[in-house]
């Protein structure tokens, strides 16, 4: 049983749409969203035997299409997991015993980040943030792509079960400028504030339940809007995920998190966004 | 500018080859020291560490994986201000127990694997054969079981008696 945000939850098998590589007919469509990166990940049981020292093999896997690398520390292991509400803390009892790798394309557009538990493909704007945003489908077609090429590494080299996933993840971040909402206050832009006259800072956050079709908790989608500042200007930055453990640990499942976790953030996206921003952005 | 996601690296550039920036190893806590809360990461760094075949057989660390997924579970779980914080005991696969016991009660969680776990109490009420469910993502059940293992606290015993 959960709290009062279940009732609200989200059932995921509602979504019939399955097949990633397709878009659904009835999600909604934006010409120009004002996307600045999308992030698709998996994390995952380390393979046996696997260590840091062949970190190297696995770039080669990648190499051809990104030869650039930089090394990172790792992200700790995470999991949703719901109970009575309890005070959060922070916390790390272990590092991972293996560093966090960037394998970037030649022109920085996409990258792979892996570490020992975790593999995660980004789309992102980079310089002038005028290049084009390739689509989810494109992006679910490389990651899935790799993980299975991640897979048969692990199986050929360590003799390893299959990838076992135990996390899916997909983050939509969004930078909404206020040179391009010129015009329009905040009312017109997010269609959850109704301010008669607009705040000096806005900040807010919320979440909501992921179910499976048995009403049990799988995962929780995460709305994030604060305000920034970078070389173009101050922006709105509304960061959405959706976040949870696939039916199974299977990589296909773990598409299917993936797939049906993007279907949920565009929804919630038009949702909390307003119509006239909906025109600028060309929505179809 | 706000700081982007530990996982979104929009913002950087990469050279050929970049140098580790910071050590990775071992990160502090970010909240100020809880009470038993060190305790129980001293003893999930010690359970980690343990060489293979530590039990006299074939016995094997436990998983990192696990490691954090049953931190997750009593981060969820406890009040860390609790005089109950559990015990923590290996198992020889990798998995580990996570236990608490008090006045002749007991609640065991078997940690196999991320989101796959049996929990097992016992009490005046369900017997000494106890009660066992398995879980998933959803403990809310094991913090009821907590909340009436803990009704019975030092200092309402006392008060009682």
């Amino acid at each position: 049983m959960l709290g009062k945000g279940s009732e609200k939850g989200i059932i995921f098998s509602t979504v019939t749409h399955k097949n990633p590589m397709t878009r659904p007919a009835n999600l909604p469509d934006f010409e120009k969203p004002p996307l600045n990166e999308v992030v698709l990940g998996v994390q995952f049981a380390p393979a046996p035997g696997y260590q840091q020292i062949y970190a190297g093999q696995v770039w080669e896997l990648f190499k051809k299409d990104f030869p650039l690398v930089q090394e990172q520390p790792a992200l700790p292991p995470s999991f949703e997991t719901f109970g009575l509400p309890r005070p959060q803390i922070g916390f790390d009892f272990i590092g991972a015993g293996h560093d966090r790798f960037w394998f970037l394309r030649e022109n920085q557009h996409e990258l792979i980040q892996f570490q020992l538990d975790k593999f995660l493909h980004n789309w992102r704007k980079v310089g002038d943030e005028k290049n084009e945003y390739p689509r989810f489908e494109h992006i679910i077609s490389k990651f899935s792509a790799e993980l299975k090429t991640l897979e048969t590494f692990f199986q050929k080299n360590f003799s390893a079960p299959p990838l076992s996933v135990n996390q899916c993840e997909v983050t939509y971040i969004n930078f909404i400028y206020e040179s391009d909402t010129a015009g329009l206050d905040l009312n017109d832009v997010f269609s959850f504030l109704n301010f008669e006259t607009s705040p000096d800072e806005v900040a807010c956050n919320f979440t909501r339940h992921i179910l499976n079709d048995k009403g049990e908790p799988r995962g929780r989608v995460r709305c994030t809007l604060n305000q920034a500042h970078s070389a173009k200007g101050p922006f709105y930055r509304l960061e959405i995920s959706t976040k949870g453990a696939p039916d199974s640990h299977s990589i296909t499942d773990a598409l299917s998190f993936v797939n049906q976790g993007r279907v949920k953030i565009v929804n919630l996206f038009k949702e909390i966004t307003a119509p006239p921003a909906h025109k600028l952005w060309s929505i179809k | 500018m706000a700081s982007p996601s530990a996982f979104s690296p929009n913002g950087t550039t990469a050279t050929n080859v970049a140098k580790l920036t910071q050590p990775a190893r071992r990160v502090n806590l970010s909240d100020p020291p809880i009470i038993g809360w060190e305790a129980i990461k001293s003893r999930l760094e010690e359970l980690s560490k343990l060489e293979a075949g530590w039990d006299g057989y074939r016995g094997v660390p436990m998983r990192f994986e696990i490691g954090y997924f049953a931190a997750e579970i009593i981060k969820n779980l406890c009040d860390l201000s609790t005089p109950y914080m559990p015990q923590i005991i290996p198992g020889s696969n990798g998995d580990v127990q996570i236990e608490w016991h008090h006045s002749g009660k007991s609640i065991e969680l078997h940690v196999k694997a991320p989101y796959d776990v049996t929990a097992w109490r016992n009490n005046d009420a369900v017997g000494e054969d106890g009660e066992e469910i398995n879980l998933t993502t959803d403990f809310t059940a094991i913090s009821k079981w907590l909340n009436e293992f803990t009704g019975a606290t030092p200092a309402n015993e006392a008060a009682a008696a």
